[in-house]
């Protein structure tokens, strides 16, 4: 999986993309927490189960990153890495995870750039030339 | 896109296809060079699409491209007919700036204990990534005085003067806040967040009055020159973030039951008179009220730094206090141009427009609207009764935040801005430069030296934000400025120029 920052005027984009959409879920979750702090310095010492649903792929995106953000806001939670899994089902789609982090430590997590919202702005989540999966979504900061 | 020029300072987009209304945008020549081929213009034109919308939409100098609306837009919707937009006001709901000037302190008086204070002041002032405050963990009963009272609740709380009150816009909280209308996660994000900055472009600025265009107005706004003054830009935070997020996707799923159609889904809105519209209206006020509530803790906080360092109180009075991501019902006596938009008489406007042709008022505040205001800040002219009465013959302050380094401006709402823009004028800088470029062009440059040199002392907390706030990612505020001051929407009043910046 990968992800890679995009070029904005006021915010911040990043394109992601991986072999399957549990792994597209993972880059966005990575993507996010490089904007919060330097990723790699955040251990995954605790695991956290987060499960959610939405109508589409593209809601579905943004509840995610949205719940991660309410997480950091209300109990300092940064999230390394996370196992995912998405599935169809219900009518929607089903997101079922298993994120590995931990609570910010200001020492060790220098403070980057706070994300205020997850925007709908260019958001699409599709699949890719290659077989596997992409997706855009800017953040507003 | 066809632009035609109407005069120095304004631009029309001409109303074709869906557009219910022309755009017209403030700017000089140059900007328009700059911005033709700028997906914001398009923004402009796609707002003005929107059921409701009255006279033009509107576009500051400052403009530059947002989430469905640009930012620096102005749209003034019928109150009876016409739809509200979450995105219209932002994520950041009532982000705004507040203005204190000391009665006692000019520039030569503080500096010596210049860096002490803004060390006190980056202590008492959370500011940046997960940022909270520990000491004010606010209970649901407590949060939902702060989403209805906004700045008199922490007036209340003994954070600040009832004087204060008088010079905040709407005297600090909004009406029509409903802090039920708020959702439990929204509270969770707020609970800690009560007197903390954010990050990205806000911040909290020990400034001095470098130029005074305007002696009177600069006199009744208590701005001689030399004084030192603070500056705080901050919004919301958690919570208003939230609530405009949840509303957000309620109105995406409106627009079809009310058969809305939009050029761009994130125009996403419900007719004001709608349970959703409603619902969104509460809580917008609600958390627009936390953003007072905001200022105001963050003043005391300032005031509190200040006598610290010094031993003794600074004088740090308020000027006044802005919105500048926000919705309100206002009353105009025409709609600009004349023209209803959206066929009908457009409420009293048929009536006030028409029959004013002499020049002079005549039905006075006929027309009621809800005008949206995004990166725009409200500019009422002298006579208003808005107006703080020891403003009233000058005209609102209107408080324009530079960038970091360079300058910020206090002007004086006019005339015209009650009679072209909804009342409306700019609220800052516009971006130019990507975070990106910012930090590329950043590079191998020390900016704290760079700031030290001119004499700013900068506390951050993160210092990839100092990058990307450079100076040069900014459009000229000075250029903004008189944008608006030729187009007679707001008048130069004074300049002030940064001392101390603490920075998310």
């Amino acid at each position: 999986m990968s992800y890679r920052f995009l070029d904005h005027t006021a915010d911040v984009g990043a394109d992601l993309a991986a072999p399957d959409l549990g792994g597209l879920f993972a880059a966005a979750l990575a993507a996010f927490t490089d904007i919060l702090t330097d990723r790699a310095r955040v251990e995954p010492r605790d695991e956290r189960r987060i499960a959610l649903s939405a109508a589409g792929l593209e809601e579905l995106l943004v509840g995610w990153l949205e719940e991660l953000l309410y997480l950091f806001e209300t109990e300092d939670a940064l999230f390394h890495d996370a196992e995912v899994t998405v599935e169809e089902g219900g009518g929607g789609w089903a997101l079922h995870a298993l994120a590995r982090g931990e609570a910010q430590d200001p020492a060790r997590h220098p403070a980057k750039v706070l994300v205020k919202g997850v925007t709908y702005h260019g958001l699409a989540v599709r699949p890719a030339a290659d077989g596997g999966w992409a997706a855009r979504v800017i953040f507003d900061i | 896109m066809r632009i035609e020029r109407i005069d120095e300072t304004r631009w029309r987009i001409p109303r074709e296809g869906g557009m219910r209304v022309d755009g017209v945008v403030y700017a000089s020549a140059e900007m328009m060079d700059e911005l033709r081929d700028d997906p914001s213009l398009e923004q402009v034109a796609n707002v003005a699409h929107l059921p409701g919308i009255l006279g033009a939409s509107i576009a500051m100098p400052d403009i530059h491209w947002g989430y469905g609306f640009p930012i620096g837009g102005v749209a003034a919707m019928d109150a009876d007919d016409g739809v509200v937009s979450p995105g219209g006001v932002g994520y950041d709901i009532n982000c705004g700036v507040r203005l204190l000037v000391s009665t006692r302190l000019g520039r030569d008086d503080l500096a010596p204990e210049l860096p002490r204070v803004v060390d006190r002041l980056f202590d008492r002032v959370p500011s940046g990534v997960g940022a909270s405050r520990t000491d004010l963990t606010l209970s649901d009963r407590d949060l939902a005085g702060v989403l209805e009272r906004g700045a008199a609740w922490a007036v209340e709380s003994g954070r600040g003067e009832t004087r204060d009150l008088g010079a905040i816009e709407e005297g600090g909280a909004l009406p029509g806040a409903d802090p039920e209308a708020v959702s439990a996660r929204a509270y969770e994000r707020g609970r800690k967040q009560l007197g903390t900055l954010g990050s990205g472009n806000h911040f909290a600025e020990i400034q001095y009055v470098a130029e005074v265009y305007d002696r009177d107005a600069a006199e009744a706004f208590g701005l001689a020159p030399g004084r030192v003054t603070v500056m705080i830009h901050s919004g919301s935070r958690g919570l208003g973030h939230q609530v405009c997020t949840e509303h957000l996707k309620v109105m995406q799923e409106a627009v079809a039951r009310y058969r809305i159609e939009l050029p761009d889904r994130q125009l996403g809105c419900a007719p004001i008179r709608s349970p959703e519209g409603r619902r969104y209206l509460a809580a917008m006020a609600a958390a627009a009220n936390f953003a007072f509530a905001n200022r105001q803790v963050m003043s005391h906080q300032a005031r509190r730094a200040f006598a610290e360092v010094l031993g003794e109180e600074a004088g740090l009075e308020v000027v006044y206090d802005v919105c500048h991501n926000i919705a309100k019902f206002e009353r105009f006596d025409e709609v600009p141009g004349g023209d209803g938009g959206n066929g009908g008489d457009g409420g009293g406007a048929g009536g006030a427009g028409g029959a004013g042709n002499d020049g002079r008022r005549s039905t006075r505040g006929g027309v009621h609207v809800c005008v949206h205001r995004k990166g725009a800040t409200r500019a009422y002219p002298p006579g208003h009764p808005g107006v703080p009465e020891r403003y009233r013959a000058v005209g609102q302050p209107v408080l324009i935040p530079g960038d970091m380094g360079r300058y910020s401006y206090v002007l004086a709402g006019a005339e015209r801005a009650y009679s072209e823009t909804f009342g409306s004028a700019c609220h800052g800088a516009g971006r130019r430069m990507s975070r990106k470029q910012a930090k590329k062009a950043a590079r191998g440059r020390s900016l704290l030296d760079e700031m030290t040199e001119r004499g700013v002392v900068v506390r951050a907390a993160g210092m990839a934000t100092v990058a990307e706030e450079m100076p040069e990612a900014y459009k000229d505020v000075a250029d903004v400025v008189d944008v608006v001051d030729r187009a007679g929407i707001a008048k130069k009043v004074a300049q002030l120029r940064p001392l101390g910046v603490v920075k998310g």
